[in-house]
């Protein structure tokens, strides 16, 4: 049993995803949202649990879903922006229309890579640190930010996260809309990798 | 400067930071890659491409889900 939770532990995202998961609960979000990294995060870990059993084989699955990106599909993106970016903001159209495809990335992302890479990428730890400093340095700020706010779960004027900072943008249908599109082209670009 | 202020300024720092590194990464005069790569590099195992992904569906959830 511990052999095992160390074989899962050992994938940093796991434990980054249930931090991760932690703090957004204990800010006030919905139970869904770090529930739903903590999901992930067990997921993972049974998965690594897993694979690395001795019983374990390869098995050849056909994916679940297809995507194809396409002129077609970025109309379909843009106009999908516009009609969910209509809706308001946490009501429950809007709530369905995006748990959708969040929860079709990630089954995506399970399945595997989209496709063959066409160039072996020859990136170390060193090679990704200038970028993990960036991350990590918007984390802090965010968690400083969090942490100076009158609580955590009320929002500072003073000490703004960058969730209070986005409010004034999802506020209007054009902010929500193009906030929208932005993080489903996002998407695409993550699943394209 | 307003604590407000100071709070958005250093937010604006960090992403012309990234915006740097990744200008940076394109000009071929440094060794930094770019930000695809280094996602690329970090999704090359299922647990870094779904924590990846998983990440952006969260930012979805936190900004439009009840």
């Amino acid at each position: 049993m511990t052999e095992h939770l160390g074989r899962a532990v050992r994938e940093p995202v796991i434990p980054m995803l249930v931090t991760a998961g932690v703090f957004d609960l204990i800010s006030g979000a919905p139970i869904t949202h770090g529930g739903m990294l903590i999901a992930v995060a067990v997921g993972l870990a049974l998965d690594a649990v897993r694979r690395r059993s001795a019983a374990a084989r390869p098995v050849e699955r056909s994916r679940a879903l297809e995507v194809r990106a396409s002129p077609r599909w970025l109309v379909g993106v843009v106009a999908y922006a516009v009609v969910v970016g209509s809706f308001e903001r946490y009501s429950w159209p809007a709530s369905v229309a995006v748990l959708v495809p969040a929860a079709a990335g990630v089954v995506l992302a399970w399945e595997g890579p989209m496709r063959e890479r066409s160039r072996d990428l020859r990136l170390g730890p060193r090679g990704a640190l200038p970028w993990a400093a960036v991350v990590v340095a918007f984390a802090a700020w965010e968690l400083t930010n969090l942490f100076l706010q009158p609580s955590l779960t009320e929002g500072s004027y003073d000490h703004p996260t960058f969730s209070v900072l986005m409010d004034p943008v999802l506020a209007t249908h054009a902010g929500r809309s193009v906030v929208l599109a932005l993080w489903l082209l996002l998407g695409w670009f993550l699943l394209e990798r | 400067m307003s604590s407000h202020d100071l709070t958005v300024a250093v937010y604006v720092s960090i992403g012309l930071v990234g915006l740097g590194l990744e200008l940076a990464a394109w000009s071929g005069r440094t060794r930094i890659p770019p930000l695809g790569d280094v996602l690329g590099w970090a999704m090359r195992t299922r647990s870094g491409r779904v924590g990846v992904v998983a990440g952006w569906a969260w930012l979805g959830l936190h900004f439009f889900v009840r």
